[in-house]
């Protein structure tokens, strides 16, 4: 045994093919690890993004407020956090960005004065950027 | 070959593959994932869900469970059985008029109403004026009065009361005569009927002890002391109280109070008008010279202490008393000797401490005002207790005849008569009994109830009403309903429908009860049939059904109900699941359909809206 050991501590041969192994298999692992966690991100980001789905349950044009109050559910298969509503392509002022889990359904406040019979094309965002919305008359 | 020498080649080729297997898997799991969403896109758009029908929950049809009470007019065949469905099978009635006897040719029906705010006792006398003269001189009422009859309509059956009438043949002759059953606050009673036209009519009831509360003409035999009368048998003081020539005679003594109790009425415990005629032949004048009509007499501080209404002191005065406690406001009324006088003497509530009496001769029209209206003074106030009559301290001699005592109510009830009837003149009156089963529809959830009839009439020209009995007022009324111009016949079969409104619960009894009428338009000379083929009712909840028809091949997971108006929108929670080409009756009694217009939506859990629009019109 001591005897083996010795021979391998004075051979010189050994340790290039040892280290070139060694670190070819550390950048065999480090690259692929790369790979797979970059795979990971992106393909979590597409499926969130394509898992969103909201609707628009219902468009009040509230007399007694003068506010468009609009029923939002979550009807997708992801958590959405709605960031932005834009009132005739121009971002109104609302209640808050808010999150809806899975199912999920509430009022959202858009501060907008509106009169009788005016047309206005609403559109809700998500932070993914998926977009609701359609052209609503006031009665 | 270099390869396979290499044994340290072999372990990156590992690393790799094992990488690009987690890489496929998660790229996989993407390409699932979207799959996934795909399908659920491809499903949202395959639905295909539609709101049919949104209206409030009607119940099913409430049938008459025994025969109907015809009480103008007669059945003809049939039975209530063949009014529970729509079918070939109906029940007939004939019109005419439920006459007492068709030896009187005419009749007025009497409405008596209750204006006050509490419950009209029964045996209330009443009276109802009417213009006889003309009656006489048209021939359709004797002079003498006697085919003036009062019939009340009791529970099938005619009972004929005695009555008094007065001043027959003048164009404001009094029929007095008792009512027969209590009578709601602020409700009426119309069941009474003055019959007349009858040339052989004999002597008519006409016993004024059944008319009024009490009356006593005194005519019998002399009696030395009415005292020994059971009805009578109660004085106090000391004069001496007899029957002579079909009068009461008082001579008065030593004696306070001096007065002659009707005990035969014990303790009139309510209101009541006494009306007497007194006639004085002496009287010396003086604080003890005091004779009239009492009541509420106890024996509080002596026997026979009441509040009085008397001729007192001289022979300008009328004044009201107090006994042994106070007197009370003092008229002014010149009286003579030897003059028969009417006294009016009345008490509305003893504790008040008020009187009121007026007097005015024998053959002269009674005064409007009361010639006293005031009060017994500051002493301390009566309770109910015995009527009767007071007599003078001394030696003073009072007539008095013809006492009538009744109850009066404030204000008194008002009774008028309907336009003439004729024996000949033909009607339809017919009542049912539908309940309505609240174990199911509970008084809390009825929004209000309908009622629908299928007929067809042998007279298209009169109209048909249908009428519900007003427990509050205690009459049959459609003045509530949403029609009130009742329904016109055609030549066939008929439906015809009304609706309580929310006036529904003065028309529903606490256990359910409706009590419906059909009646025709009014007397006139045809005498039409009606077939009967469905008479029902059905309660409207204040909840809400809505159909739903899904027509896709997918299951429906119904999540959200919108209920919006004009001026609110309404979000209600729902989990509903529809299958395939099911239609399914949603029912939702916390749901209140507002008034049209409106939009009704249902939202999928998938996403998709079906909208419902109920229009106005």
């Amino acid at each position: 045994m001591d005897r083996k050991l010795g021979k391998f501590l004075r051979s010189k041969r050994a340790i290039t093919p040892v280290l070139s192994n060694l670190l070819l298999t550390v950048v065999a692992v480090a690259a692929m690890a790369l790979a797979t966690t970059a795979t990971y991100v992106i393909t979590s980001n597409l499926r969130d993004t394509m898992g969103e789905r909201v609707i628009i349950e219902d468009v009040w044009f509230n007399n007694l407020t003068g506010s468009i109050d609009v029923y939002v559910r979550n009807v997708g298969k992801v958590l959405v956090r709605v960031s932005g509503v834009y009132v005739n392509h121009t971002k109104g002022s609302f209640t808050g960005a808010f999150s809806l889990e899975i199912g999920e359904h509430r009022w959202l406040n858009i501060s907008k004065s509106w009169s009788p019979s005016d047309l206005f094309y609403i559109d809700i965002v998500t932070t993914r950027g998926t977009h609701v919305g359609g052209y609503y008359n006031a009665p | 070959m270099r390869l396979k020498h290499d044994k340290h080649a072999v372990s990156n080729v590992i690393v790799v593959m094992l990488s690009l297997i987690l890489i496929v898997i998660i790229v996989t799991n993407v390409v699932l994932w979207s799959y996934q969403m795909n399908q659920s896109d491809w499903e949202r758009i395959r639905e295909d869900l539609k709101i049919t029908e949104v209206s409030r929950i009607t119940s099913s049809w409430f049938l008459a469970q025994g025969e109907y009470m015809t009480n103008i007019g007669s059945k003809m065949s049939g039975t209530y059985r063949d009014t529970q469905a729509v079918d070939d099978h109906f029940e007939s009635f004939i019109e005419g008029l439920n006459w007492w006897n068709s030896n009187y040719s005419y009749r007025r029906q009497a409405t008596i109403v209750n204006n006050a705010q509490s419950l009209l006792r029964s045996n209330y006398s009443v009276s109802i004026t009417m213009d006889t003269a003309s009656l006489v001189s048209s021939g359709k009422v004797l002079s003498n009065g006697n085919d003036l009859r009062v019939l009340y309509w009791s529970i099938g059956n005619w009972v004929e009361l005695d009555r008094e009438v007065k001043d027959v043949n003048s164009t404001s002759t009094q029929i007095w005569f008792e009512t027969q059953s209590a009578i709601a606050a602020s409700g009426s009673d119309n069941n009474c009927f003055i019959y007349y036209g009858s040339p052989t009519a004999g002597s008519p009831p006409a016993n004024q002890s059944n008319v009024y509360l009490w009356f006593d003409d005194f005519n019998r035999v002399d009696n030395a002391d009415i005292t020994t009368e059971p009805s009578y048998n109660v004085k106090t003081g000391g004069g001496t109280w007899s029957i002579q020539t079909g009068m009461l005679k008082d001579v008065g003594a030593a004696g306070d109070p001096n007065k002659l109790m009707i005990t035969a009425l014990g303790n009139v415990s309510s209101s009541i008008d006494m009306l007497v005629k007194i006639n004085v032949t002496s009287f010396a004048g003086g604080d003890y010279r005091r004779m009239g009509l009492s009541c509420c007499m106890d024996t509080n501080p002596s026997s026979g202490s009441g509040y009085c209404g008397l001729f007192h002191d001289d022979r300008n005065s009328l004044d009201l008393l107090n006994d042994l406690r106070s007197w009370g406001t003092q008229g002014t009324y010149g009286w003579s000797l030897d003059t028969w006088y009417y006294m009016r003497f009345r008490v509305i509530d003893p504790s008040s401490r008020l009187g009121k009496i007026k007097v005015w001769q024998v053959g002269a029209t009674e005064p409007t005002a009361w010639t006293v209206n005031g009060n017994f003074g500051s002493g301390t106030a009566r309770n109910w207790g015995s009527v009767g009559f007071a007599g003078s301290r001394t030696t003073d001699t009072t007539y008095f005849d013809g006492i009538v005592i009744r109850y009066i109510a404030d204000p008194e009830p008002t009774a008028t008569v309907s336009a003439e009837e004729s024996q000949i003149d033909n009607m339809l009156d017919v009542d049912g009994t539908f309940i309505i089963n609240l174990a199911t529809y509970p008084l809390t959830q009825i929004q209000t109830v309908e009622m629908q009839m299928r007929y067809r009439s042998s007279d298209i020209g009169e109209k048909w009403y249908l009428k519900a009995y007003n427990w509050a007022s205690s009459m049959y009324s459609d003045s509530d309903f949403n029609f009130t111009a009742g329904h016109k016949p055609t030549t066939g079969w008929d439906y015809y429908t009304v609706n309580l409104t929310d006036q529904w619960k003065s028309y529903v009894y606490s256990n359910g009860t409706l009590c419906v009428k059909l009646v025709d338009e009014g007397a006139d000379a045809n005498q039409t049939t009606i077939d009967i083929d469905f008479l029902g009712i059905r309660v409207v909840t204040n909840g809400t059904e809505f159909t739903f028809d899904n027509k896709a091949a997918l299951t429906c997971h119904l999540v959200s109900l919108w209920v919006n108006n004009s001026t609110h929108h309404q979000r209600y929670d729902m989990n509903l699941f529809i299958d395939l080409g099911q239609t399914l009756t949603y029912r939702r009694f916390d749901i209140c359909l507002p008034n049209k217009p409106y939009v009704v939506k249902v939202v999928t859990e998938r996403g998709n809206i079906a909208t419902y629009r109920g229009d106005a019109t």
